[in-house]
């Protein structure tokens, strides 16, 4: 276990910073620009290593609270997605990232399911409860990806510490 | 297994049938399924290059001479050099080599590029596109060569992100190049197409849905190929699109990245001296380039709180001066509606096509493809706003 990833990640940081990066060509622009994004990768490396599986696991908790609401009513393919993904949903996740996207899979499923069969009461109350997951789930999502610096609205986002729950601010 | 990733004739061929769009589209996207399982990129060394240019070149142009050539940077989709050609007579100018990686973060045809890069010269400043080898005859993969333009996409030492996302102008820059940026779009959109040579590109039916639903298609397919992390929003979305799809009333060129970065300009005078980046254009709706650079994510809000399109005009002025310049009127529910459409494509490219290109190792920039993803929840973000304001008609 020793050294351990912060260890590790901050000598891999170090050395492209002071040795590798100075000695790139100045006439390669491109190779300047991709460990310019190496580095910058490395840095949010860094800051979400060993938070990743506490995130994976909040962003399932929300499907299976997601699916807990659903109650499905329409055709064979509509009950079917329905029931995969209470399925999936009751199902203890060995890895968050992995049970997120089946979850995520299974969701969309049933959205594309009700498209073809599904009640209309129905449809509109799946499309109302996707587009309020979609919401939490892009909070979330800009709040872990903030660093990349493409969010011009970053006040209103938690800290990652604050989304999993490390931190009393 | 990701089956995405080694996919079948049949998967390919009920793709095909499910989505139907332009033909040249699904000549691309059924050529880039077709090379899924083959090898990852590889760098090629500027020698090799060097060497394709010159046999290409002692086919194209007999007597002519390659030098100086170099990687460029930037360019997120496609490989770029720059060269030197001496031509036969003793002119020398210096040319960019566009080149597909096995596969881009939008997957496009050289032949549309090209043929709409050379139809728009004379309308707009493009860059002289002499040459295609839309197949890969000579380049190994589809390439284009063009000739370099003298120009920045942003003032030295100002800000922005890779690929000139939230590029800042100064107050000075702001009114210079403002209103040429406008007029460019203008002139874009006015263009007499029907004149021109494009026979690579599909007509839509003017008053019509039927282009629109092309558009859907060419990008629900391409979520279809390339996503790797399931999103329901994004299906969801490309219902709404179907079922709230407006008619085409006036067909023009929807250059279809029309924003800061993906212009040049001379920094001493402000002029600018070419519009580029013509791979996704097609023919379609005005509102959809409109809605396109209207995006959250290529301005700013100032003090006051007003939007700055890209970082040059304020959105008021960006509109009024618009439709001014061409006579279209502005509908502002299509601009909402092309805006859900356009913030869902953002999405597709950098959170489907982008990542798929990195879990193959197919694209010379996938660190940047890596980096970028991370707009992709900033499109989903804005997309969910457009759905709520094109749904409340606000």
């Amino acid at each position: 276990m020793n050294p351990g990833f912060e260890v590790r990640l901050s000598s891999m940081r170090r050395a492209l910073a002071t040795v590798i990066m100075p000695a790139i060509d100045p006439g390669n622009p491109l190779a300047q620009e991709q460990a310019g994004l190496m580095l910058a990768h490395i840095g949010m490396l860094e800051t979400q290593w060993d938070k990743l599986e506490d995130y994976a696991r909040l962003c399932v908790q929300d499907l299976i609270e997601v699916s807990g609401r659903i109650d499905a009513a329409g055709g064979p393919e509509t009950l079917a997605a329905a029931a995969g993904l209470a399925t999936l949903a009751g199902t203890s996740p060995v890895r968050g990232e992995v049970a997120y996207r089946a979850l995520s899979e299974a969701l969309e499923g049933l959205v594309r399911a009700v498209d073809r069969d599904g009640d209309a009461d129905f449809r509109r109350a799946l499309h109302r409860e996707v587009l309020l997951h979609a919401n939490r789930q892009a909070a979330r999502d800009r709040a872990w990806f903030a660093a990349c610096g493409f969010d011009v609205n970053t006040a209103d986002l938690p800290s990652i510490e604050k989304l999993i729950g490390r931190c009393d601010g | 297994m990701d089956s995405k990733q080694h996919p079948t004739r049949e998967w390919i061929d009920a793709l095909r049938l499910r989505y139907p769009t332009e033909r040249t589209i699904d000549q691309a996207l059924t050529r880039k399924l077709e090379a899924r399982s083959g090898p990852p990129y590889v760098p090629s060394p500027v020698s090799e290059i060097a060497g394709k240019l010159e046999r290409f070149f002692a086919h194209a142009m007999p007597g002519a001479r390659v030098s100086q050539v170099a990687p460029l940077g930037g360019g997120a989709s496609k490989e770029q050099f720059s060269f030197t050609l001496a031509e036969p007579d003793g002119t020398e100018a210096r040319h960019v080599l566009r080149r597909e990686p096995p596969e881009s973060v939008v997957e496009t045809h050289r032949l549309r590029e090209f043929q709409m890069m050379r139809a728009m010269a004379g309308t707009v400043p493009v860059p002289d596109a002499p040459w295609v080898d839309a197949e890969g005859q000579w380049f190994d993969r589809p390439a284009m060569i063009s000739r370099f333009v003298e120009g920045v996409t942003k003032a030295p030492g100002s800000g922005g992100n890779v690929t000139g996302l939230g590029t800042g102008f100064s107050p000075e820059l702001q009114d210079a190049l403002g209103g040429q940026f406008v007029d460019l779009l203008a002139r874009i959109h006015q263009f007499d197409w029907q004149s021109a040579d494009l026979d690579a590109f599909d007509r839509p039916e003017a008053g019509s849905t039927a282009g629109v639903h092309q558009v859907i298609n060419w990008w629900e397919r391409i979520w279809e190929e390339d996503s790797y992390e399931p999103m329901p929003i994004i299906r969801y979305t490309a219902q709404w699109l179907r079922a709230n799809a407006p008619p085409i009333e006036r067909v023009v060129v929807v250059h279809h990245d029309f924003r800061a970065g993906n212009f040049l300009f001379d920094p001493d005078t402000a002029q600018v001296t070419a519009v580029l980046d013509w791979e996704l254009a097609h023919l379609g709706d005005y509102h959809e380039d409109l809605a396109w650079t209207l995006q959250e994510g290529y301005g700013y809000r100032d003090a006051q709180g007003r939007f700055i399109v890209c970082g040059l005009i304020e959105q008021a002025e960006f509109l009024d001066r618009y439709a001014r310049a061409t006579g279209f009127p502005v509908d502002p529910r299509k601009i909402a509606y092309y805006s859900v459409m356009n913030t869902w494509k953002s999405a597709i490219i950098v959170l489907a096509t982008g990542i798929r290109c990195v879990i193959g190792g197919k694209s010379h920039q996938d660190i940047l493809l890596t980096w970028l993803a991370g707009f992709g929840h900033v499109c989903v973000d804005t997309l969910l706003q457009h759905l709520e304001r094109a749904e409340n008609g606000s």
